[in-house]
């Protein structure tokens, strides 16, 4: 059994899948490229799965999301080839909720531009990097769903913010769990938040989602959170609002295209932080969503019908 | 009215280094405000009624000098650099502005833990380079379900506690041998209490530091506590640079026996190019500003200004260490 992997795997994934007889062929391994040809299973990250990709796959026969968003896969295509998909859910959920809120005080205290002023040794003055405290202020939740509910109830239990949500999908029952005030509107959300974090999926409704008109809305002195996916916020819109000062800082996981060049326009700009999409990459979700992804494979192998599948 | 014989009547108030400008603004209608731009600051021993000072120390030598000097106003809370003693017995009263900023300090710690616990600012510098796979060092580790070790359970390490407690579900140890039993139950969200360091140590798998710098804290984190400390913990010091021990720190880290750390302060500052820290990608540095919130200077600037008047006036100050 050939396992293809383009997103490295946690150690723990890795013997179970030596101990189920499988030959794996990782992110960083050359053959890598061959996948289409060889793989019986693939565990899949950021790279795209559209319809001519399983064409060529012609020995494939699951596929395991190393996450959550199946934005990137062509699940008509899957279906009409008889391939399994199946996803991890909430498995990184707490993982991509912490590093949202350590990105938000970092923004807030000015954590990434104050070490690079340190490091460099250049003469400062501390008040340069005089920053805002959460406690009181605004947060808004664009999508409340597994990972927007626990940023709320992080933001509002911990922080003491007052927090409202945007998620055109949940019931009044649904808001009634939540940390967050239900906003119908979403231009009536940016108008009111201190700190926006996005918590929705990428989808043709929510492509652009964060266009020039929504930026606009917001208050000069906000910061926006992005660990979801890159092409929900316009990037050149986003880059002109932080150099004009419309917008105070962005902090950003993910971005329109991956990985990120070095010479993307946002990152000349000292009021914006940029991850590498390691929103899911703590020890715990790695190793919960690593595992998953082998039963997944197993299961769907051995004609069993897998967890969360989603084709 | 204004001109040397109107200035002559009104007390001399001297900003030694720099303040934002709440207190400036609220003091300059009603004294001699010298801020320390103007050449004139050079001559505070002579003719301040009233010093402000932030990084600055003020030492006993100055002080003997200082003949009309009646108050010394810290702006902010820590006054370890100022030599209380000796204005105690000139009868020279210091105040500072406890609490004001220590919601800032509460929520600069949590961004620092969260800083090295995933790696943000070494992903935020690969990613401007271009990197384009996976840095096998953006392994991050999750504060729910931790243990978090708070030394000091003061304005701050209460605050700290509630915020991880509540808000990651951390579990949380405290360490404070100041604060009575009763005063410990009635906190917000009290720690689990630990009776020494020693014990706290090995328990934990991030260590914050929330106390003043004393002689009983000064070294307290050496390389003996540190051995303590599980090779995958990480050290959070918002508190005084003093506080730990930094070359045992540097020798910690450079042997793997503990994970990371992230200092707001440092023994000298701001810390030099031969700073055996520097050299660490995993350990994320600020400027000592984690008390730097807009909302928490404006409340210091009041507080302070509102003493110094007090002092001026001869009322008692709201907050005096001397």
């Amino acid at each position: 059994m050939k396992v293809f992997a383009d997103v490295p795997l946690h150690p723990a994934a890795l013997e179970a899948l030596a101990a189920a007889g499988a030959e794996v062929v990782g992110w960083d391994d050359p053959r890598l490229s061959a996948w289409a040809e060889e793989a019986e299973a693939l565990i899949n990250g950021p790279m795209r799965l559209d319809a001519a990709a399983f064409a060529r796959a012609r020995r494939l026969k699951v596929v395991a999301k190393h996450g959550t968003g199946i934005d990137n896969i062509d699940l008509k295509a899957a279906r009409a080839r008889k391939v399994r998909v199946a996803r991890s859910p909430g498995g990184n959920a707490q993982s991509v909720t912490e590093l949202a809120v350590g990105l938000a005080v970092a923004l807030a205290r000015r954590i990434v531009e104050s070490d690079a002023r340190i490091r460099s040794l250049a003469p400062f003055e501390r008040g340069e990097f005089t920053g805002f405290d959460l406690r009181g202020k605004a947060a808004g939740i664009v999508g409340v769903g597994a990972i927007g509910r626990r940023v709320a109830r992080l933001l509002a239990q911990g922080f003491g913010m007052a927090v409202s949500g945007y998620d055109p999908y949940l019931s009044a029952d649904d808001w009634r769990r939540r940390d967050a005030a239900r906003v119908a509107r979403l231009d009536d959300l940016l108008a009111r938040v201190d700190l926006l974090t996005l918590h929705c999926p990428l989808t043709d409704e929510t492509r652009g989602l964060i266009g020039e008109a929504e930026l606009e809305r917001m208050k000069p002195s906000a910061i926006l959170v992005n660990t979801a996916r890159g092409g929900i916020v316009d990037e050149p819109a986003l880059f002109s609002a932080l150099s004009d000062g419309r917008l105070a800082g962005a902090a950003l996981d993910v971005f329109a295209a991956e990985p990120p060049p070095a010479d993307h326009p946002l990152f000349a700009l000292p009021n914006v932080i940029a991850t590498r999409h390691v929103g899911g990459y703590s020890e715990e979700a790695l190793k919960a969503i690593g595992l998953k992804c082998v039963r997944q494979i197993l299961d769907a192998l051995a004609g069993r019908e897998p967890e969360d599948a989603v084709a | 009215m204004s001109g040397p014989a109107m200035r002559a009547n009104r007390p001399a108030v001297f900003v030694l280094d720099p303040v934002g400008p709440t207190a400036m603004n609220r003091l300059r209608p009603e004294v001699d405000l010298i801020a320390w731009t103007e050449p004139r600051v050079g001559r505070w021993q002579e003719e301040a009624d009233a010093v402000i000072v932030n990084r600055r120390g003020v030492s006993a030598a100055e002080l003997a000098a200082a003949r009309r000097l009646k108050v010394i106003s810290k702006h902010g809370i820590g006054v370890d650099n100022i030599d209380v003693a000796a204005a105690r017995e000139r009868g020279i009263v210091v105040t500072n502005a406890p609490g004001a900023s220590s919601l800032a300090v509460s929520e600069h710690a949590v961004g620092l833990m969260l800083a090295v616990l995933r790696r943000i600012v070494l992903s935020n510098r690969l990613a401007r380079a271009g990197e384009t796979g996976w840095h096998p060092d953006f392994r991050g580790a999750e504060v729910a379900g931790k243990t978090v070790g708070v030394v000091g359970v003061g304005n701050i390490g209460r605050r700290v506690a509630a915020i991880l407690g509540r808000g990651f579900g951390a579990r949380v140890l405290g360490l404070d041998p100041y604060l009575s039993a009763e005063t410990w139950a009635a906190l917000p969200f009290p720690p689990e209490r630990v009776p020494s360091l020693a014990g706290l140590l090995p328990q934990v798998d991030i260590l914050t530091l929330h106390v003043p710098l004393t002689d009983e804290t000064r070294g307290m984190i050496d390389a003996r506590a540190l051995a303590r400390l599980p090779a995958h913990a990480i050290v959070v010091n918002t508190s005084r640079g003093g506080v730990v021990d930094e070359a045992a720190l540097a020798a910690a880290l450079a042997s793997g026996r503990i994970a990371g750390a992230a200092l707001d302060v440092f023994s000298v500052e701001p810390p030099t190019g031969d700073h055996p820290l520097l050299a660490f990608p995993t350990v994320v540095f600020t400027a000592h500003i984690a008390g730097y919130s807009a909302e928490a200077m404006a409340a210091i600037g009041n507080a302070i200004a509102e003493d110094i008047l007090a002092v001026l006036e001869g009322r008692p100050p709201r907050f005096s260490v001397a």
